[in-house]
């Protein structure tokens, strides 16, 4: 096909230049982009944007106080979306919102208990309180409106301060949050702090089913550097096997490549790949290890995260 | 599939510059698509950003000269066609098994040794071109595509993780950006029609950015990268190893990454070259022989396993462009951006839903290439058992994947992909029920 060099000239002028003006202001604005609020810390959608409604309500209600509920309630596509919605507690534990189960508003619930019996509310102002925490996780048993069955609820929280000097509890929640690392790691962490603090003591309190390192499909285990375990993954005694010569199905020590990892470094992820009936391939996991020393000795805490998975992947 | 009076660029037709340099940077544009796989792999293993952003760049640089590669035309080695290479998912899954075994070099070992098997496959399927009559070739055209699907519309719906919700405003994104590539290639003029996958892009970036604003963010990545590096600087990436637990795994995967290259270049051959009979096996072979070539010399540099791109090839039907040249200096732009991660992040954080909306369009196409193909002679009793028995067994891969995981270890890579296992029935098949066919023209009568 015969063509002149400017037979085309005009629409590709317009493509080019929207091109570079795409790489330019691209590179122009590259930097002034940072995700708010410590997102990245978080690989779902739906964390992110549940911490993004905790934080944009919190600077509601710390500008206008109360009259920032009256503001929940009116705009309830703004501030209520699939199974999440916002909820706060003054300092005695009294309900004075609740966006999505308003016949709780007024009542005390600190004692409130979910199906396994945890303190989910008390949990919330311990999370707050926790240098571990950035944005208060907790996560319990509770009901969605209208549905029979139990789920599984994560809650971000925060304090927030109204302007005239009154201080209470705002959480944001949504049922079946897929688990994010960070949860893995908040848990961990806070293990780890805990036995380094109180000693081997600590392991009671952390292997207690009702508390917050309780989290379904992380098993948090904690290893001396000789390979006793203190505390097994799988089980609440001491198991005597020694987990640090533990092989994934690819053939790799994991937890040794962590410790060599941990020689430079206090925390560190790695790689678990496991066998998976369901799958053909080997399914990836993540192991979180933290290295404290303890009553003297060297140790290694961590837990196995689900690592999230490309949608597109079998 | 488009004639041959048709198309707007042949085969041997060297656009002037100008449309030469924008058709060049749209198929680089889909290229990108694929760019960033690597860099899963090395934040995986526990990699650094500056090793991510190295093996990141060193594929790139793979791919744009296996694409060079690809289109030449001569005794030895290429396809002649333009059918790009990138870095695609089929070795992702057993390269990290490799990483995590023996780290980098491990890694690097295995991808050359899978490059080296790709080779020796590609001199086998010089004689099987009795293999291959058209409704076999249809039926592998429309698998290429179809192989697609899953990254195309998770893409395109914009969606990153399993389990993660989604957004109106994401699949309107992908809505305005694929009815503007489609509408330019219905009703646009000769030029929009040539550049309907840039319009289509510019568009959803242009929505991107009004009805997601947070999308800047990504940005925060272009701001870490350096303007010019070069990535072989590392010398610890020239290190080496072999590990025979790991043979298996990469010697299935070279197979089916073999098919998925084979269905890639027939394709190309049958929107290249419509008037061809049949099916010519020498241009395919020297095209496997690229492609083989192309991963061991990614691997020997320090890059990942790349492979042909279906999406191209879709892009080049719907353009009607198939000159060689386009993908000459498409991968010339893609070598050169190697060396720029900071142009080239940039063009990467192109927002997921244009991404789906591009490869949507694209493979659009190649399926119903296929299907043209398959139906371009009647179908008897024996080709319609032929065709349906294949897509039952291939489409099975997709619809119930976790069936296949209880098959011997042995037989798995046969359910590997719709496109694999389509490829295997549809070739046994057709020779079965034609056994006694074949029988008796041996035999005589």
């Amino acid at each position: 096909m015969e063509r002149s060099f400017f037979s085309l000239a005009r629409p590709q002028l317009i493509i080019t230049i929207t091109l570079l003006l795409f790489l330019l202001v691209g590179c122009r604005l590259s930097g002034q982009g940072k995700e708010p609020d410590n997102l990245q810390l978080y690989d779902y959608r739906d964390t992110k944007r549940l911490v993004r409604l905790l934080a944009d309500a919190a600077l509601v209600l710390a500008e206008e106080g109360k009259e920032g509920f009256a503001q929940f309630r009116r705009d309830r596509e703004r501030w209520t979306y699939e199974d999440a919605y916002l909820y706060a507690y003054d300092v005695t534990g009294r309900c004075v919102f609740h966006g999505g189960m308003p016949e709780l508003e007024g009542k005390e619930l600190m004692d409130v208990e979910d199906a396994q019996g945890r303190k989910s509310l008390r949990m919330a102002f311990a999370a707050v309180q926790d240098p571990d925490n950035p944005h208060g996780w907790v996560h319990y048993w509770w009901n969605i409106p209208n549905r029979l069955y139990p789920v599984w609820k994560s809650s971000c929280h925060r304090l927030v301060t109204f302007p005239d000097g009154k201080t209470l509890l705002l959480g944001a929640g949504m049922a079946n949050l897929a688990q994010e690392r960070a949860f893995v790691k908040i848990i961990v962490d806070g293990a780890a702090r805990q036995l380094a603090e109180e000693g081997a003591g600590a392991l009671d309190d952390i292997k207690d089913p009702l508390s917050k390192y309780n989290l379904p499909g992380a098993s948090i285990f904690v290893v001396s550097e000789r390979g006793d375990t203190l505390m097994a993954p799988a089980f609440r005694f001491s198991a005597s096997r020694n987990i640090l010569d533990y092989e994934d199905d690819a053939g790799h020590t994991p937890l040794r490549e962590a410790i060599v990892r941990l020689q430079g470094a206090t925390e560190t992820w790695v790689v678990i790949l496991a066998r998976n009936p369901q799958s053909m391939s080997l399914t990836k996991k993540g192991l979180y290890v933290r290295k404290i020393a303890m009553d003297g000795e060297r140790i290694y805490v961590g837990a196995t995260a689900d690592l999230p998975k490309p949608s597109w992947m079998k | 599939m488009p004639p041959q009076s048709n198309l707007v660029y042949k085969l041997d037709d060297i656009p002037p510059l100008g449309p030469l340099l924008m058709l060049s940077v749209q198929q680089m544009m889909l290229m990108f698509t694929a760019a960033t796989f690597p860099a899963l792999i090395v934040r995986e293993v526990g990699g650094s950003m500056e090793t991510a952003s190295t093996i990141v760049s060193i594929t790139m640089i793979a791919a744009g000269l296996g694409s060079i590669l690809q289109a030449l035309r001569n005794r030895w080695i290429g396809s002649g066609y333009l059918c790009p290479n990138v870095c695609g998912p089929s070795y992702l899954t057993v390269s990290l098994q490799a990483a995590w075994m023996g780290g980098f070099p491990l890694m690097r070992g295995m991808i050359i040794f899978a490059g080296v098997l790709e080779m020796l496959f590609a001199n086998a399927v010089r004689r099987l071109r009795f293999l291959f009559p058209p409704v076999v070739v249809g039926l592998v055209v429309a698998f290429v595509g179809i192989n697609v699907i899953s990254v195309s519309i998770t893409n395109f719906f914009g969606q990153v993780y399993a389990g993660d919700s989604l957004r109106w405003q994401e699949m309107l994104i992908a809505a305005i950006s694929l009815f503007t590539m489609v509408g330019c290639s219905l009703w646009g003029s000769p030029a929009l029609k040539l550049y309907c996958l840039l319009c289509g892009i510019a568009a959803g970036w242009l929505a991107a950015a009004l009805l997601t604003p947070e999308i800047l963010s990504t940005l925060e990545q272009v701001h870490a990268q350096p303007f010019f590096s070069i990535p072989f600087l590392d010398v610890n990436l020239l290190d080496l190893a072999f590990s025979w637990e790991m043979v298996l795994p990469f010697f299935i995967i070279s197979i089916c990454s073999t098919l998925k290259s084979f269905g890639n270049i027939l394709a190309a051959q049958k929107i290249s070259e419509p008037e061809r009979d049949g099916v010519d096996m020498v241009p395919i072979a020297k095209g496997l022989l690229a492609d083989g070539l192309t991963t061991l010399a990614a691997g020997a540099m320090g890059g990942l396993a790349v492979d042909t791109s279906a999406s191209n090839v879709g892009l080049a039907a719907a353009t009607r462009s198939v000159s060689r040249w386009i993908a000459i200096t498409a991968g010339i732009i893609f070598t050169v951006l190697g060396f720029f991660p900071k142009l080239s992040t940039m063009i990467a954080t192109i927002p997921r839903p244009v991404v789906g909306a591009s490869l949507v369009f694209a493979v659009s196409l190649m399926i119903s290439a296929g299907l043209k193909e398959m139906f371009s002679e009647p179908l008897d009793q024996r080709k319609s058992f032929v065709l349906g028995l294949s897509c039952i067994f291939g489409l099975s891969t997709e619809f119930v994947p976790t069936l296949f995981a209880h098959l011997p270890t042995f037989i798995q890579p046969l359910f590997g992909s719709p496109l694999a296992t389509t490829t295997v029935f549809a070739i046994l098949l057709y020779q079965l029920f034609h056994l006694d066919q074949i029988l008796g023209k041996t035999k005589g009568p």
